[in-house]
């Protein structure tokens, strides 16, 4: 058996990225680290936060470390050690030097052995690369589930086509769950890459709208549940990724599946509130990107209420109607700009009739007016929605009518938009309408009463 | 008044027409996340 071991163990050394393994195999620790160390160095040259690993993983002491000898906690250190490695050394694996230095880990660590998932997908971006067939090459047989779809690509040493990966992401939950925990894992660390974050975003938004159209078929019970899983699956992952400043890409990944969950999946109102408050929590620098997130949500939310934060952040927004009309040339913006108008409403309402506290000024008061019209009239909002804004306007007048006449603002709204080339039919039809069943809409405003009739009697 | 084109409700987007966002060989080939994002919203919710 002894000899049955040292098989085993000359095996296990002849694994190498570098080296064939008969070569591999007579090579002793001494003369690998002067190799792998030359890499390294190089390495620290082009960043120099990798030399954070020359008193560990590239000491001279590294060459005696066996880690079959070291103790849990000692592994559990080292295991660390080489994952903030393998993060930082990613965005390289195309340079010989990193591949030098990753040599060493894999020689020495067994980082492949070890660390298997993390070594795996730390290679994963490059799964096209002339060097990931390499890679299958050492993995050891009994893979983990987590990354069994490389089975087939290990037996014929290929690389995997990109639609191997995403259906494995949609179709492997540990896959999944490692894949994107890894990605944050990186994240946080500092050590992410655009092309790690574009290739994870692209995957991830693929795979979840793989598991939600899966989640069409069966019956209607299992449809709801199938669903309901993958939404648990995958809000953790955006709720840590949203959390982590700083990061615009991982950001909008976050908002890229955001889209494709809140389109493909049927979500209640309370969690597409949630979702377009985690949006704009902590939006700074990606709050373009947001804003299109938000109006793809707004459009499935029924009724277009924006919560506390969504309107606050929006409203905070620099020239926000310059920005919806931007956004109105490619995409929808009517719903989002519905629930600005309603939260505006609402505000200048509550404030006007003093049920808030610090009444806004007659100039504020004046500008908020100015601001709300303009929405309207950019052309941002659909028919029925302006139906809908007007009905809103006109409902909190009618509630007041008992004990005030029509609030000034209101009316002063009204009149504006009454006279609006663009939405000047559909407002005074609409209050006319309504004016029908509510007696006390016009209460009190002569000039409204003016402002809705007709154009030929006005001219008259 | 009929309903303009974009009052419709939001569009049912194929797994292959969403594939074709991410159709880059390599990840290093792959646009921008912001790219990709605002192509994705395109198709969900473009005009």
């Amino acid at each position: 058996s002894n000899s049955l071991n040292l098989k085993a163990q000359k095996k296990a050394h002849s694994q190498s990225l570098l080296f064939e393994p008969l070569i591999a195999a007579t090579q002793d620790f001494d003369t690998l680290y002067q190799i792998c160390h030359e890499g390294f160095t190089e390495l620290c040259r082009l960043d120099p936060r990798f030399a954070g690993f020359s008193a560990s993983i590239f000491s001279e002491q590294s060459k005696l470390e066996d880690r079959t000898l070291l103790t849990e906690a000692q592994n559990k250190r080292l295991d660390s050690i080489l994952e903030s490695f393998l993060g930082l050394v990613g965005s390289r694996l195309p340079l010989k030097p990193a591949l030098q230095a990753v040599e060493w880990v894999v020689r020495r660590f067994r980082v492949h052995e070890h660390n298997v998932n993390h070594f795996t997908v730390t290679f994963l971006p490059y799964h096209a690369h002339s060097i990931f067939p390499t890679v299958l090459s050492i993995l050891p047989r009994d893979l983990p589930r987590t990354l069994k779809f490389l089975y087939p690509y290990i037996q014929s040493l290929s690389c995997p086509p990109r639609h191997a990966v995403v259906y494995s992401a949609a179709h492997n939950q540990g896959f999944f769950a490692f894949f994107c925990g890894y990605v944050l894992k990186v994240s946080r660390l500092g050590l992410q890459y655009p092309a790690l974050l574009s290739f994870w975003a692209s995957i991830t938004t693929e795979a979840t709208g793989l598991m939600l159209d899966q989640a069409r078929s069966g019956r209607r019970e299992a449809q709801v549940q199938y669903q309901a899983d993958v939404i648990m699956r995958v809000m953790p992952i955006l709720n840590d990724g949203l959390s982590l400043g700083g990061i615009a890409d991982l950001r909008v990944g976050c908002y890229m599946i955001l889209t494709i969950l809140s389109s493909k999946a049927t979500l209640s109102n309370d969690a597409l509130a949630s979702m377009m408050d985690a949006v704009v929590l902590g939006w700074d620098e990606t709050s373009h990107t947001g804003l299109i997130c938000l109006a793809v949500m707004a459009q499935k939310k029924q009724p277009t209420i924006l919560s506390a934060s969504v309107y606050k952040a929006l409203i905070n927004l620099k020239d926000l109607k310059d920005k919806l009309s931007v956004l109105r040339r490619q995409y929808r913006v009517d719903k989002l700009t519905l629930g600005i108008v309603l939260g505006m409403i609402d505000e200048l309402h509550k404030s006007a009739t003093g049920k808030v506290k610090g009444k806004l000024t007659r100039n504020s008061n004046s500008d908020f007016v100015d601001q709300i019209c303009t929405l309207f009239e950019a052309d941002l909002l659909t028919r029925p929605s302006v139906v809908e804004a007007i009905d809103r306007m006109s409902s909190l007048t009618v509630e007041e009518a008992q004990t005030h006449s029509v609030p000034k603002v209101v009316s002063d709204i009204i009149i504006r938009l009454a006279a609006s080339e663009n939405v000047g039919e559909t407002v005074r039809e609409t209050v006319r309408r309504l004016n029908s069943t509510h007696e006390g809409l016009l209460q009190g405003s002569q000039a409204l009463e003016i402002a809705l009739r007709p154009s030929q009697d006005v001219d008259d | 008044v009929a309903p303009r084109a974009e009052e419709e409700d939001t569009k049912v987007v194929s797994a292959e027409k969403l594939a074709e966002v991410f159709a880059a060989e390599s990840a290093f080939a792959l646009p921008s996340v912001t790219e990709m994002f605002e192509q994705v919203a395109i198709l969900f919710a473009g005009i």
